[in-house]
């Protein structure tokens, strides 16, 4: 790992894969950006949210490592079925490990929860009688 | 069985045990670097996961201080988005928003923002903001 790499050719992989799952078992498009926020670390989510490709079905998450802060962007569509309070308790989970400095095991507690979050919900009904 | 021997056997041999479980244990952080995982020392370069199709937003961000103007800035529009593209650059908007420890739920009722734009995010989209 060079000096100005955050994370090991391993960890992106880990990563990628949890965002890989996350987005097979929820159907929602999972972003994660790791860096500095240019001002209010809430609006830097929003101007990466804005920008992905499909931002109405997108989970966005930010991590300001200077600011210590992460923030979870829904889009509109996931924002229907992902309570904004349960995704404030998914970013808990990443609390412990981000203070221990290990931003991948944070980042994967985080996917893994939000990615359980926005799964659709399984109808126990059926047309067929 | 000579001193020598009980020596290496009953010394020599533990302090291998702890020489080697330290070492696995140290080995990750010290392939890691010196690099800071936070804080204020942080100087790693951002990284994005979630390839190829946040290329657009890399490319906004990268682009963010020319493409304020629009569409005539010469960013691709086709790259990100269905808001036009537009990040916005957020050195001058006032009223940043002050937060305590812990983790706060942000609907559209309780994102105080200043710019249109910003108005429209609150609404449409939702999330959390936590601080560690």
């Amino acid at each position: 790992m060079s000096a100005g790499d955050a994370f090991t050719p391993i960890e992106r992989h880990e990563i990628d894969k949890a965002i890989r799952d996350a987005e097979r078992l929820s159907g929602r498009d999972f972003y994660v950006h790791v860096g500095r926020s240019t001002g209010d670390s809430r609006r830097t989510a929003w101007s990466l949210h804005r920008a992905v490709a499909r931002p109405a079905n997108s989970i966005l998450i930010h991590v300001d490592p200077t600011a210590r802060t992460l923030e979870v962007v829904t889009g509109a569509d996931v924002r229907e079925t992902v309570d904004d309070r349960h995704v404030a308790l998914a970013g808990l989970s990443m609390q412990t490990a981000f203070e221990a400095g290990d931003l991948t095991r944070g980042l994967l507690a985080v996917i893994q929860q939000l990615a359980q979050l926005a799964r659709p919900v399984q109808s126990l009904h059926t047309d067929t009688p | 069985m000579s001193t020598l021997e009980g020596l290496l056997i009953f010394a020599g041999i533990p302090l291998l045990i702890v020489v080697a479980i330290t070492v696995m244990v140290m080995a990750p952080s010290l392939a890691r670097g010196n690099q800071p995982r936070s804080g204020s020392n942080w100087k790693a370069e951002p990284e994005w996961f979630g390839a190829p199709r946040a290329v657009g937003a890399r490319e906004a961000m990268a682009n963010r201080h020319q493409i304020e103007s629009g569409p005539a800035a010469g960013h691709n529009p086709a790259s990100a988005g269905d808001h036009d593209n537009v990040v916005s650059d957020d050195h001058g908007v006032t009223g940043a928003r002050r937060r305590g420890a812990g983790a706060t739920a942000m609907g559209a009722e309780q994102a105080p923002v200043t710019s249109s734009q910003d108005d429209s995010d609150s609404e449409q989209t939702g999330g959390a903001s936590v601080r560690w």
